[in-house]
């Protein structure tokens, strides 16, 4: 069953698919960002225990922490400050959950761009 | 991977004229077989067929047709496996990676070639290299009469330019004559 929002995830799910849900959610409260991509195969999703969220692969390191690769559609916009602006509010978002010990690197993937066509006079 | 699939290339050309030459004098031979005096008894393909129906060892036999099959499971390998998509490596650091796939990256220099004045139309064609942070981009932005190509070129190549620099990318800007009834921005 796909997760649109951390609060779909018991408090008992595992420590990777809390994470992907709630950097799935920072990503979508991100100015510039219009969406979350799985991919054609729908192949890059975090899933666990009959849950799914689509667009963000959560992966465990050795060091006991985990990394997350978020894969967005993006606005036509300047992407250093968007990705530093996804991967901040995943940070501050993790922490209030109690989860800052365990995020690692957090990758940005670009997978479309939206181009907003505005109509000419 | 690069190896298996230049030989899968050039294997599977040379194989197709192979087999379409042979298929071709076997035709041949059995519509025009008697009228071109081909035989196939007592030939060396007949001679070969006998040996083969014989008692005898036929090891060179088995080591060519063992190694056809994996020539054969090479060349399948080669032509099955799925490529790596290339990807523009924008920021590689201990704080995670960003990247862009190449198709929306060709989009959005598009889109900004588009938003730059004097632009009627354009087109963003992206080669990106093996190397992260290498690669060419190539820039066709279409310009009405009224307006100088090196203006057109230099106004394209400002409003790109910060964003190809932080991939990279060698950019060239081409600012030819837009066909009649574009319009300029």
């Amino acid at each position: 069953m796909p997760v649109s929002s951390p609060a779909e995830v018991p408090a008992s799910a595992s420590v990777r698919l809390r994470l992907a849900a709630i950097a799935r959610a920072a990503a979508l409260a991100t100015r510039g960002v219009v969406g979350l991509d799985a991919g054609r195969a729908g192949l890059r999703m975090t899933a666990s225990e009959g849950l799914r969220v689509d667009g963000v692969v959560c992966a465990a390191l050795s060091d006991g922490r985990y990394q997350l690769s978020v894969h967005l559609v993006a606005e036509v916009v300047a992407l250093r400050p968007l990705a530093d602006a996804v991967r901040a509010r995943v940070e501050r978002d993790v922490a209030i959950a109690g989860l800052a010990d365990r995020l690692g690197p957090v990758d940005v993937a670009v997978e479309d761009i939206q181009v907003r066509t505005e109509a000419r006079p | 991977m690069i190896l298996l699939r230049a030989l899968v290339r050039l294997l599977g050309f040379l194989l197709l004229i192979a087999l379409a030459l042979v298929g071709l004098g076997f035709a041949l031979a059995a519509l025009l077989g008697d009228q071109l005096g081909v035989q196939l008894e007592g030939s060396a393909v007949s001679r070969w067929l006998e040996r083969l129906e014989g008692n005898d060892s036929q090891v060179l036999e088995a080591v060519i047709g063992g190694g056809m099959v994996l020539l054969g499971l090479l060349l399948l390998i080669g032509a099955l496996a799925p490529r790596r998509e290339r990807r523009a490596v924008l920021d590689q650091g201990e704080h995670g990676t960003l990247d862009a796939r190449r198709r929306p990256l060709a989009q959005m220099f598009t889109a900004l070639a588009e938003r730059t004045r004097g632009v009627t139309r354009a087109k963003a064609k992206l080669r990106l290299g093996r190397r992260a942070r290498h690669g060419r981009l190539v820039l066709r932005a279409e310009r009405p009469r009224t307006m100088e190509s090196t203006a057109v070129r230099e106004a394209v190549r400002s409003e790109v330019g910060e964003l190809a620099a932080a991939f990279g990318l060698k950019t060239r800007v081409q600012a030819p004559l837009g066909r009649r009834g574009r319009r300029v921005q």
